[in-house]
């Protein structure tokens, strides 16, 4: 019972966290789509597959947050679809930051309380 | 140059992936037919680079078609977010709202609400014989004077008494009847549209 409340809590959470962990890993550099997939791999509570992140990457492109290009690879290789975040992109990210600070400050308020 | 589908898409770009995947692929592009012909081509090859990559770091095909939802999900998720996002009104963007709520046709999507509504009068109608009849049977018995001036008239008799009670209760019985076949006609096509086999036609 525990366990299944924990699940529930956790994708609600990851759903709301995920769009900022994109949002910082590329304020620091273009990255493509499967390179997203496979750096968010190592935090159990941010990994993801293909059906989540890359529609939300297109709502982020959208919303004028992020940029995408195609590069051309050698011989055999699909073409790889590099994501680059813009000048709204970077002001988002920083009110996502202060939000995430408030957040964090509220839940260490609350348990000192 | 128009890129009809994701065959001719692999045509163009000469580089095919398993046999299994390609077809994966195909699933998709099928579900994704009302989206616009650019964005739609977008998606797949993104989707066919994320698998080469995957192929490329040792999951073997079988691995990945597991590890993704199925072709209609996948497509689901591009298609739930193209509906909210996209503003103004286009007929390809119309019929792919259709195609998210599966359904055969307009004509379906009208009955739902219509049977609904019918299940609930008729429920309501029912209650309200029920009422009606009891009320009937107390006027010869009880004398209240809201209830004298009220008449349970059926098929232009008036009924006192017993026959009253006897006479809401068929009605309420029918239309609970009817209630309740209306509520099984609406699950059943609900289901119906929710089914494999409905498929929005070209016209």
């Amino acid at each position: 019972m525990v366990i299944k409340m924990n699940e529930e809590w956790i994708s609600q959470i990851k759903r709301g966290t995920l769009e900022y962990a994109i949002i910082l890993i590329l304020s620091k550099g273009d990255r493509y789509g499967y390179e997203l997939i496979q750096m968010l791999e190592e935090f159990p509570m941010l990994k993801t597959k293909e059906s989540t992140i890359y529609p939300l990457l297109r709502r982020l492109m959208k919303k004028g947050y992020l940029e995408s290009y195609w590069k051309n690879m050698e011989e055999g290789t699909p073409p790889r679809k590099y994501y680059k975040i813009t000048e709204n992109g970077i002001l988002y990210a920083k009110e996502l930051d202060k939000d995430w600070s408030n957040l964090i400050n509220s839940i260490s308020e609350i348990k000192r309380g | 140059m128009k890129i009809r589908n994701y065959e001719n898409l692999n045509k163009e770009e000469n580089i095919n992936l398993n046999k299994e995947l390609e077809k994966y692929l195909s699933q998709v592009d099928r579900y994704l037919k009302y989206m616009p012909i650019s964005e739609k081509t977008d998606i797949l090859s993104e989707l066919k680079s994320s698998f080469y990559e995957r192929v490329q770091m040792g999951q073997s095909e079988e691995m990945v078609i597991a590890e993704m939802e199925s072709p209609k999900a996948l497509a689901m998720s591009y298609i739930g977010d193209s509906i909210v996002k996209n503003k103004g009104f286009s007929f390809k963007r119309f019929m792919s709202m259709f195609g998210f709520y599966s359904a055969a046709s307009i004509a379906w999507v009208s009955i739902i609400p219509t049977l609904a509504i019918l299940t609930v009068s008729f429920f309501f109608s029912s209650g309200v014989s029920i009422i009606a009849g009891i009320m009937g049977a107390l006027k010869g018995i009880i004398h209240i004077s809201t209830i004298e001036n009220l008449k349970f008239v059926f098929f232009a008799y008036e009924l006192k008494g017993f026959p009253a009670l006897i006479a809401g209760l068929a009605m309420a019985i029918v239309f609970a009847l009817l209630g309740i076949l209306c509520w099984k006609a609406t699950v059943y096509i609900i289901h119906i549209l929710n089914s494999q086999k409905w498929k929005l036609k070209h016209n």
